[in-house]
C-alpha cells in the first residue's frame, strides 16, 4: 500500500516536472520571439500565447511553480527543467548573473505581467546601463512574478565593519560616568515638549500643496531643471576655467539633446549660447570661448546627431531644422549638403534646399563637388539650389551634366539653365537638344527659342534633316519646325520650301503632314516671305493640300493685317 | 494524536490561510490600481479574499490582520513569508505603514462589496503616515457604508517575538548600510578619475534599502548616527540618502521616484570628488578662499554629471539634487547664479537630510556637532526661508521630536539614547529608547523601553550631548 502511495506520488512528480519543462521551452521560445520580432508580426503573438497557455495550464494544474536558478540550470524540486551551458543564451546565466537563485510564476497571473516579464528578461542591455534583471523586476513589482536574489555577494560587506573608530567599552563606561560627576541627587523634572504638537501635524492646506507637489513632481520634465540649471550657471559664472568645463559640456549636451530627439530643448539651449555674448557679465574673455564654443556646437558633429534623427524619426519639425541651418551659418555648407545627402524625406530636404540657398548665396562654389556625386538626388538638389541661388557657376560640371544618367537630374539643369540663361548655359542647353528624352528635347528648345540662341538654327537644320527626325513624335517635329523658322527666318526657307514641294506620290496623308509642319514653321518667319512661298507651292498641289496652304495663306494675310 | 500535535496542526492551517489572506490582499490592492471598484477584474481576487476570511473565521473566530514590530500577525499568531512570499509580505507591511493602519479586522457578515469598496479606499487617498490618515480612512469607510471591516491606528509597540525580528533588521541594516558605503565610493573613485557613471550597483542597495525602510525605518535610520571621520563624505552621502527616503516615504512617493530620490541624495555631494582632499578633509576652520572653494562643489557634481553620464530622466534628478542642496528655498545659498526656478522637491528633501546629517555629524570643517533636537530646532528656526516648512514637518515626523539617535536623561535618571519614534503625535515626546545607564552612571545592557506605555512613568528629562562627553551612540544601533 505505501508502496503504490509512493509511486503515485513520483508519477505526479514526474508530470509536474514534465509540465514545468514544457512552460520553460515556451518561456524561451518566447523570449525569443520577444527579441526578433515586432509585437505586431504573428510569431511574436503565436509564442507568447503558447507560453501563457502552458503557463496556466501548469499553475490550475500544480499550483505556483517555484523554481530554482543555478548558473546553467533551472530546476523544480531540485530536477532540472531547463538547461543551458551556453553563456550567451543561457535564460539560466542570465538570470543567476544577476543574482536570482529562486524565481516563481504564482496562479493568477495575467498577460501583462507575462509580458514585462518577457520584456526584461528578453532585453540585451549594454553593460553601461544602470538597470539589470533585479532592478527591473523591482521596478514593476509584477504581483505573480517573485524572485529571491543571493545574498552570497553580502558576505564581503560585514555590517560590523562600518562605523569605525568606536571608542572601546571602557572608555566608553567612563565617558557614560562623566556625565553624572555634579549631578543632583534628586530625580530631574521631565521636559517639556520640545516642539508644540500643532506646529508638527500637517494642515489640510499643507496636505493639498504636499498632493500638488507630487503631482508636479511626476510631470516635471527634469531636462528643463538641467538646461535652468546649465543657463543658470553660464550667464553667472565668471570664474573663466569653469565657464569654459561647462560650456563644452552644454556643447555636448545640445548635440545629445539632438541625438535624442529633445530638439525644442537643445534650440532654447543653442538660442541661449547664441545669444550669451550679449549678456553684460559677459568679458571679452567669455566671449572669446562663445565664439569658439559656436564653431564646436556647429560642426560635424551635430550633423550626425541631426542625420539620426531627421531622416528616421519624427522628432525634428522642418521649421526646428531650418532654424538649425540658418544657425550653422556659411561655414557649415559643406557639411550640411552632406545631411541634405542623407535625408530621404522630402519634406526634409525641402526645408534643407531652402537653409542652403539662404546660408551659401555667396559661395555657391560650395556645391560643385555635389555635381559629380553618385546620388543623382542630391546632384539634382545642388543643381536646384544653384538655380535658386541664381548665379552663374560650373560651367563645365553643368555641360557634363548633360549625358547625367537620370533624367531628373537632366530636367533640373535644363531649369538653372533656362534662369541663367547666358551665354554659356544656352550653349550647354543646346547640347540637350540631342537629349534621349523627348520632353527635356522639347524644353531644351523653347529655352533656345525664347533666348533666340542662334547657333540652335544649325543644330535645329541638321535635326530636322536627319532621318531620325522622322521617328520622333509629331508635337516634337512641330516645335521644331517652328523654331527653325523663328530663329532661321529667310535662312529656313530652303528647307521649309523643300518640305512643302516634296510629293508623296503614294502617301498623301504623309505629305499632307510635312505640309502642314512647314505651315508652322512658316508662320514663324516674315509675312511677305512666307505668303510667297505658300503661293508658289499651292500651285504644284491639288485638292485637300491645295486648301490647306490657302487656308495657310489667308491666315499669314490676314494676321499681317 | 495528543492534543499538543493537534493545535501544532491548527496553528499550521491558520497560518497557512493567513498567508493566503496576505497573499490575496496583495493581489487584489495590485489590481485595484488597475481598475475602478465594479469592474469585473475585481470579482475573482475579491471572491478569493472573502473565501479565505470566511475559511479563517471557521477556524477561528478572530481574523483580524495585524502589524507589529516589523511582522504580520494574524490574530496574535506571527505569519512567516515563504521564500517566494516575500513581496506580497513587505508590499502590505508597506501599504498598511503608509496609511498608518495597525490592524484590519475582517467582522462576521464581511460581504464581498465590503472588500472591494475597502481596497478601492487605498487608491483615494493620500498615503502619509499619520494618524489623522487613518481618521480619513475610517471616515470614508463610514461614508461608503462597509460594515464588516473595520481598521485601527498603527503602534510601534512591540509584541512577542519582536526582539528576534529586531535582530533580523538591524543585520539586514547594517549589511545594507556597509554596501551603501562601498557602493557610493566606488562611484565617487570612478568620476575622480573620469570615469562614465555606472549605477547598476547603487540601484540595488538603494531598492534593498527602500524595501527596508517600509518594514523597519527606525533601524535604517539609526546607523545614520554612525560617525567616521575619515570617510566623512562617504558616511554622510548614505546618511543623507536614508533621511532623504525617509522624508520622500512619509509624502507617499511611489517606489520608482524613492529609488530616483535615493540615487539623488546618495550622489549629492558627488562634485566633492573634484575638491582637494586637503580642503575637503581640513580639521582647522576653512580660509575665505578655501570655502569659496568648497562651495563649488554643487557646480562640480552638475559638471561631473555632465560630462560622466549620458542625459536620462535618473541622470537629470541626481543633477538636480546635487545643484540644488545647497540653494535655499529662497534662494540665498550657493552657488550664486541666476537660477529663477523654484527648488524640486528632490532639492527641498536632499537639502534637508543634508542639512540635518551635516550639523549632527560633521566635525570636518571643524564645526562641533550638534545634538539632534538642537539641529532639529535650528533647521526648524529657518523653515520657510531656508527649508521647506511642510517637508520640515514631515522630517520631524520621521526621525521625531527626539530624534533617533538623540542621548536622553530620564526622569529615573537613567540615561538612554532614542531607538524609534512614536509615530503618534499626541506621543511624540515618549519615544522607544534604550536604558544604557542605571540611575547611578554604570553602563548598562538595559532594555528597549516605550515611555508612551501605559504605566510607564519614566519621562524624557533632557538631552545630552554626547559629543561633549565622548559618548559613541552608534553602537547601539550595530
Amino acid at each position: 500500500m505505501i508502496e503504490e502511495k509512493e509511486t503515485i506520488e513520483s508519477e505526479v512528480d514526474k508530470e509536474e516536472v514534465r509540465s514545468a519543462s514544457h512552460v520553460m521551452q515556451s518561456l524561451v521560445k518566447a523570449i525569443k520571439a520577444f527579441k526578433i520580432y515586432l509585437p505586431n508580426n504573428p510569431l511574436h503573438r503565436k509564442f507568447f500565447e503558447q507560453l501563457k497557455e502552458t503557463l496556466k495550464a501548469h499553475l490550475d494544474e500544480f499550483g505556483d511553480m517555484e523554481l530554482e536558478v543555478d548558473q546553467f540550470d533551472i530546476k523544480l524540486d531540485g530536477v532540472p527543467v531547463y538547461q543551458n551551458p551556453e553563456t550567451k543564451e543561457s535564460l539560466a546565466f542570465k538570470l543567476n548573473s544577476d543574482g536570482i537563485i529562486s524565481l516563481t510564476f504564482s496562479e493568477g497571473i495575467d498577460e501583462s505581467e507575462i509580458s514585462s516579464f518577457l520584456e526584461i528578461v528578453g532585453k540585451e542591455r549594454p553593460y553601461e546601463t544602470d538597470d539589470d534583471i533585479v532592478t527591473q523586476l523591482w521596478t514593476e513589482n509584477l504581483s505573480h512574478i517573485s524572485y529571491v536574489v543571493s545574498e552570497d555577494t553580502d558576505e564581503e560587506f560585514d555590517g560590523n565593519s562600518i562605523g569605525t573608530g568606536r571608542e572601546s567599552s571602557q572608555k566608553q563606561k567612563e565617558d557614560i560616568k562623566s556625565v553624572y560627576k555634579g549631578m543632583p541627587e534628586a530625580p530631574p523634572p521631565p521636559s517639556p515638549m520640545t516642539v508644540p504638537q500643532h506646529i508638527l501635524s500637517l494642515s489640510n492646506d499643507e496636505l493639498g500643496w504636499l498632493k500638488r507637489m507630487k503631482e508636479f513632481e511626476q510631470t516635471r520634465k527634469p531636462i528643463d531643471d538641467v538646461i535652468s540649471i546649465v543657463t543658470a550657471i553660464l550667464s553667472s559664472m565668471q570664474d573663466i576655467p569653469m565657464f569654459r568645463d561647462f560650456l563644452e559640456e552644454t556643447i555636448t549636451l545640445v548635440i545629445n539633446l539632438i541625438k535624442s530627439g529633445e530638439v525644442t530643448c537643445s534650440l532654447e539651449l543653442i538660442h541661449f549660447i547664441t545669444s550669451l555674448e550679449k549678456n553684460e557679465n559677459m568679458t571679452a574673455e567669455h566671449r572669446k570661448l562663445l565664439f569658439e564654443a559656436k564653431s564646436k556646437l556647429f560642426a560635424e558633429d551635430m550633423i550626425s546627431a541631426l542625420e539620426k534623427i531627421v531622416d528616421h524619426t519624427d522628432k525634428i519639425e522642418p521649421k526646428q531644422l531650418k532654424v538649425i541651418i540658418l544657425m550653422f551659418g556659411k561655414e557649415a555648407v559643406r557639411p550640411i549638403i552632406n545631411l541634405l545627402g542623407v535625408t530621404s524625406k522630402k519634406e526634409m530636404r525641402k526645408t534643407i534646399i531652402e537653409g542652403l540657398v539662404e546660408i551659401a548665396k555667396d559661395r555657391p562654389e560650395e556645391f560643385i563637388p555635389c555635381l559629380k556625386d553618385d546620388r543623382w538626388y542630391l546632384v539634382r538638389n545642388a543643381v536646384l539650389i544653384l538655380r535658386l541661388i541664381g548665379k552663374p557657376v560650373a560651367a563645365q560640371e553643368m555641360r557634363r551634366l548633360t549625358s547625367h544618367k537620370d533624367p531628373r537630374v537632366r530636367k533640373e539643369l535644363l531649369l538653372y539653365l533656362h534662369s541663367i540663361s547666358d551665354e554659356t548655359s544656352m550653349e550647354t542647353t543646346l547640347r540637350m537638344l540631342s537629349d534621349e528624352n523627348g520632353d527635356l528635347r522639347k524644353r531644351a528648345l523653347k529655352v533656345l527659342t525664347t533666348f533666340k540662341y542662334q547657333p540652335t538654327l544649325k543644330k535645329i537644320s541638321a535635326i530636322v534633316q536627319s532621318e531620325e527626325f522622322e521617328e520622333k513624335e509629331l508635337v516634337e517635329r512641330q516645335l521644331f519646325i517652328e523654331a527653325l523658322g523663328e530663329l532661321g527666318n529667310e535662312e529656313a526657307l530652303p528647307i521649309l520650301s523643300d518640305m512643302l514641294m516634296t510629293k508623296y506620290w503614294l502617301n498623301k496623308p504623309r505629305e499632307k503632314e510635312v505640309v502642314s509642319l512647314a505651315i508652322a514653321g512658316l508662320r514663324k518667319i516674315d509675312p511677305e516671305l512666307a505668303i510667297k512661298t505658300l503661293s508658289d507651292a499651292k500651285g504644284s498641289k491639288r485638292g485637300e493640300i491645295a486648301e490647306l496652304l490657302e487656308w495657310a495663306i489667308k491666315g499669314i494675310a490676314g494676321k499681317n493685317k | 494524536m495528543s492534543d499538543q500535535t493537534t493545535n501544532l496542526q491548527a496553528e499550521a492551517l491558520f497560518a497557512k490561510l493567513g498567508k493566503n489572506l496576505i497573499y490575496n490582499l496583495f493581489v487584489l490592492l495590485k489590481t485595484v490600481k488597475n481598475y475602478d471598484y465594479g469592474h469585473s477584474a475585481l470579482n475573482a481576487p475579491i471572491s478569493r479574499m472573502l473565501s479565505t476570511i470566511e475559511e479563517l473565521k471557521e477556524k477561528k473566530e478572530e481574523s483580524s490582520l495585524n502589524l507589529k514590530g516589523g511582522y504580520l500577525f494574524i490574530g496574535e499568531q506571527r505569519l512567516k513569508p515563504d521564500k517566494s512570499g516575500v513581496e506580497p509580505f513587505n508590499f502590505i507591511m508597506s501599504e498598511m505603514k503608509r496609511y498608518f493602519i495597525g490592524s484590519i479586522n475582517f467582522l462576521d457578515g464581511v460581504k464581498e462589496s465590503d472588500i472591494g469598496k475597502f481596497a478601492c479606499i487605498f487608491g483615494e487617498i493620500e498615503p502619509i503616515p499619520s494618524p489623522r490618515t487613518v481618521q480619513l480612512f475610517q471616515e470614508k469607510m463610514k461614508g461608503m457604508h462597509i460594515t464588516g471591516i473595520t481598521i485601527e491606528e498603527f503602534s510601534e509597540k512591540k509584541g512577542q517575538g519582536d526582539d528576534v525580528a529586531e535582530e533580523d533588521n538591524k543585520e539586514k541594516a547594517k549589511k545594507l548600510y556597509a554596501k551603501t558605503l562601498h557602493a557610493v565610493s566606488e562611484v565617487m573613485s570612478d568620476v575622480k578619475v573620469g570615469q562614465s557613471l555606472k549605477l547598476r550597483k547603487s540601484k540595488r542597495v538603494i531598492q534593498g534599502m527602500i524595501d527596508q525602510l517600509l518594514t523597519a525605518e527606525s533601524n535604517l535610520i539609526g546607523l545614520t548616527t554612525i560617525r567616521c571621520h575619515d570617510e566623512y563624505t562617504y558616511h554622510h552621502s548614505v546618511n543623507v540618502c536614508i533621511l532623504s527616503l525617509a522624508i520622500g516615504q512619509r509624502i507617499g512617493l511611489d517606489k520608482s521616484t524613492l529609488c530616483d530620490l535615493g540615487l539623488a541624495s546618495l550622489f549629492h555631494d558627488i562634485g566633492k570628488s573634484d575638491i582637494p582632499l586637503n580642503i575637503l578633509n581640513k580639521p582647522t576652520p576653512f580660509t575665505e578662499d578655501e570655502w569659496t572653494i568648497m562651495k563649488t562643489h554643487p557646480l562640480h557634481g552638475v559638471k561631473a554629471l555632465m560630462r560622466l553620464k549620458g542625459l536620462d530622466m535618473l541622470n537629470a534628478r541626481i543633477m538636480t539634487g546635487a545643484f540644488e542642496h545647497h540653494i535655499n528655498l529662497n534662494h540665498s545659498g550657493y552657488p550664486k547664479v541666476a537660477y529663477k526656478r523654484d527648488l524640486s522637491l528632490f532639492g527641498r528633501i536632499i537639502a534637508i537630510a543634508d542639512c540635518y546629517d551635516g550639523v549632527t555629524s560633521s566635525r570636518v570643517y571643524s564645526r562641533s556637532p550638534q545634538t539632534p533636537d538642537k539641529a532639529l530646532r535650528f533647521m526648524m528656526e529657518r523653515k520657510g526661508t531656508i527649508y521647506d516648512p511642510v517637508l520640515m514637518k514631515l522630517f520631524i515626523n520621521s526621525v521625531g521630536v527626539y530624534p533617533i539617535g538623540s542621548l536622553v536623561l530620564l526622569t529615573s535618571k537613567e540615561m538612554a539614547v532614542v531607538m524609534e519614534s512614536n509615530p503618534a503625535p499626541d506621543r511624540w515626546n515618549s519615544p522607544l529608547v534604550k536604558i544604557i545607564s542605571d540611575a547611578a552612571g554604570n553602563e548598562i545592557d538595559g532594555d528597549t523601553v516605550d515611555l508612551s506605555d501605559e504605566g510607564e512613568e519614566r519621562k524624557i528629562s533632557k538631552t545630552i550631548d554626547p559629543e561633549e562627553h565622548k559618548i559613541d551612540i552608534s553602537r547601539y544601533f550595530m
